[in-house]
């Protein structure tokens, strides 16, 4: 195996664990809040038992809670989905926009994460042909370092700029400056080396700006180090 | 100074707004705090004046167990009970070693909850 695919196993089964074991605190969260709404309900019906009036509005209250959370359930098991077909196949052409969309989601079911907008300017989503799963690792690990900055109350912008015909920037910042010491980290660096992104830091005006080409030299050369490990 | 029977400190909104009503239903005090440094402000500004801490390991701005460790500090003696989805066998070790006295999984049992409330409350702490 090449360095680019043992990174990719080793870095990859980590950041799977990573993002499977926030989802599954997010969906006992979920059935934690459902249970306790149950409980309450129970309680309502063991007071009505004992000849209490019973408020029409805390049960409609109750039953718009459970049906919320239902729906919380239900798109968080949309994005778990969506992760995991990311590695259906390694190397394949994405939705830049989808892509950051679904990887902010996937970090804010971490407790400490910020509030993140998503600010896409271009409109169209443009394609990158990358590997997906890569991708979203490396973005994810980026949010978190950020997260590590600007803390729970803090709020983080993403932006798009797809002025250049090769590629798109992705620019992030915050409202307030953040600490940007030991960035990029090891990990971080190889593999936005691998995917051939390029990540700069905007010092004077705190930005992170992380170049995302449409096609880069790098992705075409793991295409085919995947290729010949497929085939041996 | 009013008395509060439970604390309640978790940063999960709903999960911990159903809970203190399923306990004022009980005629029980209960107050929420969302995150741990709140918390930890409103401990010192009350001291003594909590029968029961339930805290979650999760919380946005400071990880549980630092919360407890703090939260002994400043009060050795009150009652802290870890409520949790996840936790370790890891995580109860060191909540036990940090001085709390239950480690309990969500949901909670709200009828398990009341026992133990009432039994810290036939025992004063302090």
């Amino acid at each position: 195996m090449n360095n680019a695919t043992n990174f990719i196993s080793i870095e990859g089964l980590k950041f799977f664990g990573k993002v499977n074991a926030s989802i599954s605190h997010e969906i006992k969260n979920i059935l934690a809040i459902i249970s306790e709404t149950a409980g309450f309900l129970n309680d309502l019906t063991d007071l009505a038992k004992q000849g209490e009036d019973l408020k029409l509005s805390l049960l409609e209250n109750c039953t718009e809670s459970i049906a919320e959370d239902i729906q919380r359930g239900f798109d968080t098991i949309k994005q778990m989905n969506q992760f995991a077909h990311s590695v259906d196949v390694p190397i394949k052409e994405i939705k830049i926009f989808e892509t950051v969309e679904l990887t902010v989601k996937l970090s804010n079911f971490l407790s400490f994460s910020s509030k993140v907008e998503i600010e896409n300017g271009d409109k169209e989503d443009k394609p990158v042909l990358t590997c997906p799963f890569l991708m979203e690792s490396l973005i994810y690990q980026i949010l978190l370092f950020v997260y590590e900055s600007t803390g729970p109350d803090g709020h983080v912008l993403i932006q798009f700029d797809s002025q250049k015909k090769d590629g798109t920037s992705l620019i992030i910042s915050t409202p307030t400056n953040f600490i940007l010491d030991g960035f990029p980290t090891p990990d971080i660096q190889r593999a936005a080396k691998f995917l051939g992104f390029e990540l700069n830091i905007n010092s004077s005006n705190q930005k992170l700006d992380i170049w995302v080409p449409y096609v880069s030299k790098e992705i075409v050369a793991l295409e085919k180090a995947l290729q010949i490990n497929s085939k041996s | 100074m009013e008395h509060i029977d439970i604390l309640i400190i978790d940063d999960e909104e709903k999960f911990a707004a159903m809970l203190a009503r399923r306990i004022e239903l009980r005629e029980y005090h209960s107050k929420v705090c969302h995150d741990g440094k709140t918390a930890l402000q409103w401990i010192e500004k009350h001291l003594g004046s909590v029968s029961l801490i339930l805290l979650d390991l999760q919380l946005p701005d400071m990880y549980g167990t630092q919360v407890l460790e703090d939260i002994k500090k400043i009060h050795p003696t009150v009652p802290v009970a870890i409520m949790t989805g996840h936790g370790s066998e890891k995580d109860k070790k060191e909540c036990e070693r940090l001085g709390a006295f239950k480690f309990m999984y969500k949901p909670i049992n709200i009828d398990s909850l009341m026992t133990i409330l009432e039994h810290i409350k036939e025992v004063p702490n302090d």
